[in-house]
């Protein structure tokens, strides 16, 4: 059997290209090698596993150890890591909040669905669209809520449009009655924060995809400099080419 | 005496591409059952069979609806950075508005519900009256497992 590989849009593409294009492009189009990887998305990649595995124990009326999960993902991430990991000498103290995070984490009632793949087109110009949605749940109506989990520093979201984006493009494979940000949020004192979000409609999904859609084809690769440069899996090739 | 049931399903859904536009369907359907024993049966096949009328007319209306104006045509050649134009996928349904699918964690649990055997798996299908468990919505899947759980099934 040969496998052909699809051309396909998913949400962490096109918000990655809104983030920075040339990023984008280094990782998307040149597919060239990361230099690093940042120490933030090894702690958030292994707390959205606890998380998963919390949740989907919920779903079967059981329960789990989500900081022995989170541990176990952390070591595997930074262990199986092929590049050098920016702010390992932080290591200590991520594995610790992250440890309690998960261990303060609380799957919320009514979950129905942990980590559910979709495939959708959003428009006969567009490549199909892949994502995975972190929780679909009933409220107690039994109407479905989607629900992102993400790992933030402070209560409030840090970008409020791009989640109501992604809870958009959930929405137009899962129609859902209402949508939230659950955010693990890595203060001193960790703690969860349940945040509703009004998500985008199907139209402006679409437009948004299709201008973004149109930019990654122009070639659109100009560099966005922001505090997560530092930490960029590019940063001294981008740097290199300023 | 023969108990005749109507059934109607209707909906209203924003238009897919014009603003502040709507597109709405609504499905009447009716049948006959002998008994009021089996009435509750007779509606919910009736009020499914409505919905999925609904959907389906909701979804050929979406299908058919013309792309905004302001969306400028797309060239099938390749971007320059590689990056090509899939064929059009027009014969792929567009998404259901009504009650998603079961998800992926539903059928999992409720394999394991059911023991990971295929027998028993098969069994409880033709019980429901369903081709596979994936032919579920979310709904019935969520009932289904609820029931399982009550009647003391644990997840092998």
């Amino acid at each position: 059997m040969i496998a052909v590989a699809e051309p396909h849009l998913s949400h962490s593409q096109v918000s990655g290209f809104c983030d920075c294009p040339r990023r984008w492009h280094y990782s998307h189009v040149e597919q060239a090698p990361r230099e690093r990887v940042g120490m933030a998305l090894v702690t958030g990649t292994a707390l959205h596993e606890a998380a998963a595995q919390a949740n989907e124990a919920a779903l079967a009326g059981t329960t789990c150890d989500a900081p022995a999960i989170f541990d176990r993902a952390f070591t595997s991430a930074v262990k199986d890591a092929e590049v050098p990991v920016h702010g390992i000498e932080d290591a200590d103290e991520n594995r610790a909040k992250g440890r309690a995070l998960a261990a303060a984490y609380t799957p919320p009632p009514g979950i129905v669905g942990v980590e559910q793949p979709f495939t959708i087109t959003l428009a006969d110009d567009l490549p199909e669209v892949t994502g995975r949605i972190d929780l679909i749940r009933k409220d107690e109506a039994g109407r479905l809520i989607l629900a992102d989990i993400k790992s933030t520093a402070t209560k409030a979201l840090a970008d409020p449009a791009a989640v109501a984006a992604q809870l958009g493009l959930y929405d137009c494979a899962y129609p859902a009655a209402a949508h939230e940000a659950i955010l693990l949020v890595k203060t001193k004192t960790p703690s969860i924060a349940t945040v509703p979000v009004r998500a985008w409609s199907r139209g402006q999904v679409v437009r948004h995809y299709r201008e973004v859609y149109h930019a990654m084809q122009a070639g659109v690769r100009y560099a966005v400099r922001s505090w997560s440069c530092a930490s960029c899996a590019y940063r001294d090739r981008c740097a290199a080419e300023s | 005496m023969a108990i005749t049931i109507n059934v109607a399903a209707a909906k209203k859904l924003p238009h897919p591409t014009e603003q502040y536009g709507s597109i709405q369907a609504t499905v009447s359907v009716a049948g006959e059952c002998s008994s009021i024993a089996e009435a509750p049966a007779v509606m919910r096949d009736l009020f499914q069979a409505a919905q999925i009328g609904v959907d389906e007319h909701l979804s050929r209306q979406a299908g058919a609806a013309p792309a905004p104006a302001a969306t400028p045509a797309r060239s099938p050649a390749p971007g320059p950075n590689g990056y090509q134009r899939p064929a059009p996928s027009s014969n792929r349904p567009a998404p259901r508005r009504g009650m998603p699918g079961a998800t992926d964690s539903q059928i999992r649990l409720l394999r394991r519900l059911l023991g990971n055997d295929d027998q028993q798996i098969a069994a409880f299908c033709r019980e429901q009256g369903v081709a596979s468990l994936e032919a579920a919505d979310v709904k019935r899947a969520s009932t289904w497992i609820d029931d399982l759980k009550a009647s003391g099934a644990v997840p092998a």
